[in-house]
């Protein structure tokens, strides 16, 4: 089955009924019966492209619904549909075609073709059956990009039926999440989670909300349409709570959340549950392999550092360097097999080799699994850091702190904040004195705002081990000896 | 306590709940912090008007959010506010002061006020309020419908109106308890939607009226996850047209609760199949408050039961010489509540023909039944005269409706030129109708004395603001149709 027709059976069911929803000056709101018709106006768009089966479309579209209606045509004419995030300006495989709405431009994307909102417009049937190839379950419909802000990314390719598998997964999480038709997702639709919530809740009949042009639009939303369930990372939550703290008034209403993209700190956790909804689920999971572990963050909420159970299908093992099982408890390197992995990433085998071996999955992830399959996360394998739930490689914010008039060198790393979310602190070593103010600015205007530096401490000189490669470890220990003293 | 303060309360406790919400009219819906201040800002720009506490205010205000809000900062403001349906006032009531968004049409002994939206302006901070308001003050005059001819206003005190919301609590059934979304298709000028919207706002839950498009409020059922609705069977059966020619349309409601006029069973059945399940009759009248409420899927088995008699009231049927009758009796109806009003403003003649002895003879004709149940026959003024055989039109009107392709009927009777009075009826059909047919199935149902002589179609039936049959009307409206053949 191509997984677009789940969603073009609810719109001959119920078209009266919303099926997207963006607050703001775009198009806002959407119904079934106009989505359906976006689906078949832009299918005959896609179509007279003339391209052939299985080609790979790029999308870089700002609004979320109109980007939604090609991403969905895409799919349905058996291509395989990638979505383009901010700030993405290169791939590291060969599309076919780039449909943009013209806002940004990109370097040696190929063929680019300018798609405004006309393309929604016409009789609204659907492509004559000859015209729609025949879809197989297996066939690849959509990459999700993962990691790598800076550095190249890596896709993941599902076909329909893995789409329809680890969706249908999505209700064993719990019984509101079963329950839940209204759900918000935080996180855009070119990330897995945000994609995958989108198809649940449209699959569904239900409503998928995303953020709207401001934040009181959002919650306006939220709380007029009785949003049910909300999806996010831990750092989109720290600054959903950050307002609810600072509103006491506002009553919420909803139901359930669901929270991955990194360890769900123990601040966070009491207090998104004690704020927002104490109903509130705990995933560890990644773009590769999905769900690996799931919990009620309030079951595992006094151990810490913990991410949930082994759900059924996934096999989670802690080895150590030379790839041997450790018993219970004990602290190796994560690897893991899932019925909802892929094997390796999309049209990049020299990457995949890195992280898919022997049938296991490395997500990179230093932890403890305990004999009732509570896996813990202890630390990361490799320096890739996390700030709840974004993703950078700390080289990449060196490279820029390096490019400083007087900067001789910088690490870069990450320090929880009081809502136990990561963010990103930078040493820096340097001839002379540095005008502290100038870096801020230099790093603010070349870094993407998670990623930039909160803090800056300047130092003569960072340590190295004996390869001549900083010392990670060592830097950490030194910041910790500086803050000492500062206290 | 004023009858304000609850709301002001609710702003304090969700200030980002929409309080009132008109979808597609200018203002869309205002928030409960946002009503607050628009309350405050009324009360203080009122009293700067020279709106003394105890003033009869009346308005005549279209957009349903400005409206409200003007009404809500009067009262609070210590002012006995009215709300009217025309640009005149109503005989026997004169207003200090009518505030209009449309200050020309208006015609008043006293001031004319014209208001906009700079007297929701303002700080929003809490208004210097006579602190000595008493809980008996008049607050409130409500009209009630015009179905016995001139509209008649009911004076509420601040008492009465907490007393009348907190019976909402169980009265309306458990479904509206727990309601805090609901679409009030009644206006809020009308007693039931007037109450209706301040239960709502009381107990912190958001009040939906419809706005300009009816389109609007249809697809805002769904997407605001609308509970529950208030409306008439005349309304009521206006939607069901609706619903059942878009079947793509899903209905979400929890309940409907219909009120104002009886419910046919062919209404109630289809209603309950296309629109909600739960669907609820509510009989009462801005005089005494509701007086019974049942299922009707329960009502439906017993013609002419209207609900179950709520606690604390009392229904007697009494004979001509005032005697009450025993259960299953036919009777004239009288009516005793614990907060009923006490008579009409400005009109003791009328006052002491439906209110007597502590009662009010509400003019219906009907009978309870050992469990409870209260069972309307007809009505004293509209039971018919036909050749000396009592008719009620009402049970006509049901055997007609009954008939194939027909929607509605309304059953009046009329002089012949012998002086002879002769049983018309008015119907609505979807498509033509054979009149010989519908005199069969009349014949084979009814007594000869109650089978109409002559039927004339019609495309609609003459209903007031809440949707009640205006019986007085349908002699000249019988005129009109059948001069031209």
């Amino acid at each position: 089955m191509n997984i677009v027709d789940s969603i073009l059976f609810q719109c001959r069911r119920q078209p009266p009924a919303a099926a997207i929803c963006v607050p703001g000056p775009g198009i806002g709101l959407i119904s079934y019966r106009r989505l359906e018709q976006f689906i078949h106006n832009v299918s005959r768009r896609l179509h007279a492209l003339g391209l052939p089966e299985r080609s790979i479309v790029a999308i870089s579209i700002g609004d979320v619904i109109f980007h939604s209606a090609v991403l969905l045509a895409s799919m349905r004419l058996g291509m395989i549909a990638v979505s383009l995030r901010e700030g993405e300006i290169s791939l590291p495989f060969q599309i076919d075609v780039l449909i943009a709405d013209g806002k940004r431009s990109f370097a040696n994307m190929g063929r680019v073709v300018l798609a405004d909102l006309s393309w929604t417009e016409g009789d609204g049937r659907p492509l004559e059956s000859h015209l729609l190839p025949q879809t197989h379950e297996d066939d690849l419909c959509r990459l999700i990009l993962t990691s790598g802000t800076s550095s190249t990314p890596k896709a993941v390719g599902f076909s329909h039926k893995h789409i329809a598998t680890s969706m249908a997964r999505l209700s064993t999480f719990g019984n509101r999440i079963a329950n839940c038709s209204r759900i918000y997702s935080d996180v855009p639709i070119s990330s897995s989670l945000g994609f995958r919530f989108l198809i649940y809740a449209l699959s569904r009949g239900g409503t998928a909300f995303f953020p709207g042009e401001n934040f009181s639009s959002t919650l306006r939303v939220i709380e007029d349409y009785k949003v049910q369930c909300l999806v996010g990372s831990p750092s989109g939550f720290e600054n959903l709570l950050r307002w609810f703290d600072t509103v006491p008034s506002y009553q919420s209403n909803v139901e359930v959340i669901y929270c991955g993209g990194d360890v769900l700190s123990r601040s966070l956790s009491d207090r998104l549950r004690s704020r927002i909804c104490s109903h509130l689920i705990s995933v560890y999971s990644s773009t590769e392999a999905g769900v690996a572990a799931v919990a009620h963050a309030h079951e595992i909420a006094e151990v810490p550092r913990a991410v949930g159970f082994v759900p059924p299908g996934v096999t989670v093992q802690i080895v150590d360097a030379s790839g041997t099982l450790l018993p219970p408890g004990q602290e190796g390197q994560v690897r893991l097999r899932s019925e909802y992995a892929v094997d390796g990433y999309f049209g990049n085998p020299e990457e995949s080799k890195k992280v898919f071996r022997d049938g296991w999955f490395y997500p990179g992830d230093l932890g403890t699994l305990s004999a009732a399959g509570l896996l813990v996360i202890t630390g990361r394998a490799h320096a890739m850091l996390n700030l709840g739930g974004d993703k950078i490689s700390p080289e990449s914010i060196e490279l820029v702190l390096a490019q400083f008039p007087g900067v001789i060198e910088a690490a870069a790393f990450a320090v929880p904040n009081e809502y136990g979310n990561n963010q990103v602190c930078a040493v820096v070593a340097s001839r002379g004195k540095l005008d502290e103010q100038a870096l801020r600015a230099h790093c603010e205007a070349r870094i993407p705002r998670p990623f930039t530096p909160v803090k800056y401490l300047l130092v003569e000189s960072l340590p190295h081990n004996e390869n001549g490669k900083l010392d990670r470890r060592r830097v950490q220990d030194m910041v910790r000896e500086i803050m000492a003293r500062k206290v | 306590m004023n009858i304000v303060e609850p709301i002001l309360f609710q702003s304090k406790l969700s200030p980002f709940t929409a309080a009132i919400c008109v979808p597609g009219s200018k203002f869309g819906s205002v928030r409960y912090g946002m009503l607050e201040a628009f309350i405050h800002n009324v009360a203080r720009t009122a009293l700067k008007s020279g709106i003394v506490p105890g003033n009869i205010v009346a308005t005549y205000i279209n957009d349903t959010i400005l409206h409200t809000a003007f009404v809500l900062g009067l009262m609070h403001a210590g002012a006995t506010t009215l709300s009217l349906r025309g640009p005149k006032p109503v005989a026997g009531i004169t207003p200090d002061v009518i505030l209009t968004d449309v200050p020309g049409n208006v015609v008043n002994s006293g001031t004319v006020l014209a208001v906009d939206q700079s007297w929701l302006e303002g700080d929003g901070a809490a208004a210097p309020v006579a602190p000595q308001g008493s809980d008996d003050d008049i607050c409130r005059i409500i009209l009630t419908s015009g179905s016995t001819g001139l509209p008649k206003g009911i004076a509420f005190s601040h008492r009465m109106l907490a007393a009348r919301i907190a019976h909402y609590t169980y009265s309306k059934g458990p479904r509206f308890a727990h309601c805090s979304r609901l679409y009030c298709d009644l206006g809020i000028a009308t007693s039931p939607g007037f109450r209706y919207a301040m239960a709502l706002l009381s107990r912190g839950g958001t009040i939906f009226f419809l706005g300009p498009d009816p389109a609007d409020i249809l697809q805002a059922i769904d997407l605001h996850k609308i509970q529950g609705m208030a409306t008439s069977p005349y309304s009521l059966g206006e939607y069901l047209k609706f619903f059942e020619a878009d079947e793509a349309f899903e209905v979400t409601f929890d309940h409907i609760i219909c009120q104002g006029a009886m419910l046919s069973r062919q209404l109630s059945q289809r209603a309950r199949a296309r629109l909600c399940q739960n669907l609820y009759c509510s009989y009462g009248s801005t005089e005494t408050t509701t007086v019974a409420l049942g299922p009707a899927s329960v009502l439906e088995r017993v013609p002419g039961a209207v609900g179950y008699v709520q606690p604390g009231v009392v229904v007697e049927a009494i004979d001509g010489s005032g005697n009450v009758l025993p259960p299953h009796r036919d009777g004239a109806l009288r009516i005793r509540t614990g907060h009923m009003a006490k008579g009409y403003v400005g009109d003791p003649e009328t006052t002491r023909a439906f209110f007597r002895d502590g009662y009010f003879y509400s003019g219906d004709i009907g009978h309870l039944t050992a469990e409870g149940l209260l069972v309307i026959t007809g009505r004293e003024k509209t039971a018919l005269n036909v050749g000396g055989d009592t008719v009620s039109p009402e049970l006509v009107e049901d055997i007609i409706s009954t008939f194939t392709n027909v929607e509605e009927a309304a059953v009046f009777a009329l002089n012949d030129e012998l002086g002879i009075a002769r049983l018309f009826a008015l119907i609505v059909a979807k498509s033509p109708i054979e009149e010989s047919g519908l005199l069969q199935h009349c014949a084979q149902r009814l007594p000869p004395s109650c089978i109409p002589t002559r039927i004339i179609p019609v495309d609609a039936l003459p209903r007031g603001a809440q949707g009640k049959l205006e019986r007085q009307r349908l002699p000249e409206i019988a005129a009109a149709m059948v001069k031209p053949a």
